[in-house]
């Protein structure tokens, strides 16, 4: 190889770094590139490139991987919380899937869990452009929600005397899975009178089941409600969702647990460790939006804290009590709640106050750990002159 | 909350580099002679502690025409202040942060 050569070399892999590395790290690109042609020697500024290149790879992975989560704003980066909840939602799936894949489930199980996540992820698309989100709308939504969820407690699917299911052949939907964390988050955007009938009809509905889990899981998403916006909607939505808990905890619950759908992560566990972690990993997707959103987003905290707060209690449901386990489990009712639920999330920021601005602006500028400086430092200055 | 926690040597090195310059501008290349340590670890270094306040970067106008600007770094106070407290301690350097989330 000659010396020209290999000086070539060294000027396409600092283009190569330009072209790869992102906006906020381009300058970078171009000091590597200056030093690069200052040095005398062709081998050794072909060396200095080729290892900028590998040194901030990480960099441009990082950059690719989460470039589907970001979404550009006037003030930067913001987190996507619904892509963000949508991959989530995915890798549950899959994680699942390989769960019930080694522990021989049905192939039809595994089958019907990618094809719910397929249903909602189309779903998901098509509200977000044309499904309003005005109050009044979200109340009446709300409130064909809980008239759905009494129905099925009156006419639904009977098992052992509880009614909780539609019956579409040869599959069992579980509306109070589908529509309950919709109407849950739905209520924490906007209450009101017509969601608040909802909400109370809903709860009506899951104490006649009884339901205990999903009663659960509803008094926990009120109970954040309350906690951060004590309206009167707010207060009269909680007490009858705890009345509805009560009801059902005084009621017998017989139903055995069903492999694959209830008692899934100690049946993980028992099957082989890795297999355990796999499905816990799971369990902790399915918080990530709520906690990254939390984090980035904190003028919507209250709604993200809702929304963990549902899949969180179902999640502790699913391993105390035979309650189905949610997306990781067979089971596509949940999978479709889990995705609808994430229709309900802002789309993006909804204010710049001064931490989202700083947050984003993080997002955006602050690279991703490195090994040398083990640092996750909050603050952020910029001190760079323009070429 | 405070968190400390130890640098890396090239971490360690690069700061000695930087903190023996003063108020001298470094150059890359310099930095990765004077510190033993390949660009690929320099550059991410450089860009965190760019990124945290703790190093200044500028570009400079080459005193010959024809060559191209440079880019030069030299620690802001924060930076030395940070620099001295890790160079003072003996084993490993460590980071303080008023801010709370550094490591």
């Amino acid at each position: 190889m000659t010396l020209g050569i290999r000086r070539r070399i060294a000027r396409t892999v600092c283009l190569m770094l330009e072209r790869l590395l992102p906006d906020a790290q381009k300058p970078w690109a171009g000091a590597i590139e200056a030093e690069t042609g200052l040095i005398e020697d062709d081998g050794e500024a072909l060396a200095f490139a080729l290892e900028s290149l590998a040194g901030l790879l990480p960099w441009v992975l990082s950059h690719f991987l989460m470039a589907p989560f970001l979404a550009s704003t006037s003030h930067g980066a913001a987190i996507r919380p619904r892509a963000v909840g949508f991959g989530c939602a995915t890798a549950a799936t899959w994680l699942g899937i390989v769960y019930m894949g080694v522990s021989g489930a049905p192939m039809r199980y595994l089958i019907s869990n990618l094809a719910a996540l397929l249903l909602g992820g189309l779903a998901l698309a098509a509200f977000g452009v044309t499904v309003s989100k005005t109050p009044r709308w979200q109340g009446m939504l709300n409130l064909a929600m809980g008239c759905g969820l009494l129905l099925t407690a009156l006419f639904g699917y009977r098992m052992d005397g509880v009614a909780r299911w539609i019956d579409l052949g040869h599959l069992l939907l579980q509306p109070s899975f589908i529509f309950l964390p919709v109407l849950i988050v739905s209520f924490a955007r906007a209450s009101g009178g017509l969601s608040l009938a909802g909400v109370v009809i809903a709860a009506t509905a899951l104490a006649l089941q009884p339901d205990r889990a999903m009663a659960c899981v509803l008094a926990a998403g009120l109970a954040v409600r309350v906690a951060t916006h004590a309206d009167r909607y707010a207060v009269l939505a909680f007490i009858a969702s705890l009345a509805a808990f009560i009801a059902t905890l005084v009621q017998p619950d017989t139903l055995p647990a069903t492999p694959y759908v209830e008692k899934v992560l100690f049946a993980a566990f028992n099957l082989h460790p890795l297999s355990g972690l796999a499905v816990l990993g799971g369990f902790a997707l399915l918080i990530v939006p709520a906690a990254l959103g939390g984090r980035y987003d904190k003028a919507n905290g209250d709604i993200y804290l809702t929304f963990g707060a549902v899949w969180l209690t179902a999640l502790i449901a699913s391993v105390l009590g035979n309650y189905p386990t949610p997306v990781v489990g067979y089971g596509g009712s949940a999978i479709l709640g889990y995705v609808l639920s994430l229709w309900l999330l802002p789309k993006a920021p909804s204010r710049n106050t001064g931490t989202q601005a700083k947050t984003q602006r993080q997002l955006q500028n602050a690279p991703p750990p490195d090994r040398h400086l083990n640092s996750n430092d909050s603050r952020i200055a910029v001190v760079r002159a323009a070429p | 909350m405070k968190r400390n926690r130890a640098l890396s040597t090239q971490a360690h090195a690069v700061l000695a580099a930087l903190l023996a310059a003063g108020n001298d501008w470094c150059h890359g290349y310099e930095l990765a002679k004077q510190a033993n340590i390949k660009s690929g670890t320099l550059y991410p270094l450089l860009i965190r502690l760019e990124s945290q306040g703790y190093l200044e970067a500028v570009w400079q106008e080459a005193a010959e025409t024809g060559r191209p600007p440079r880019h030069a770094y030299r620690l802001t106070a924060t930076g030395r202040q940070l620099a001295r407290d890790g160079l003072g301690e003996t084993g490993a350097v460590s980071i303080k942060s008023g801010g709370g989330a550094i490591a």
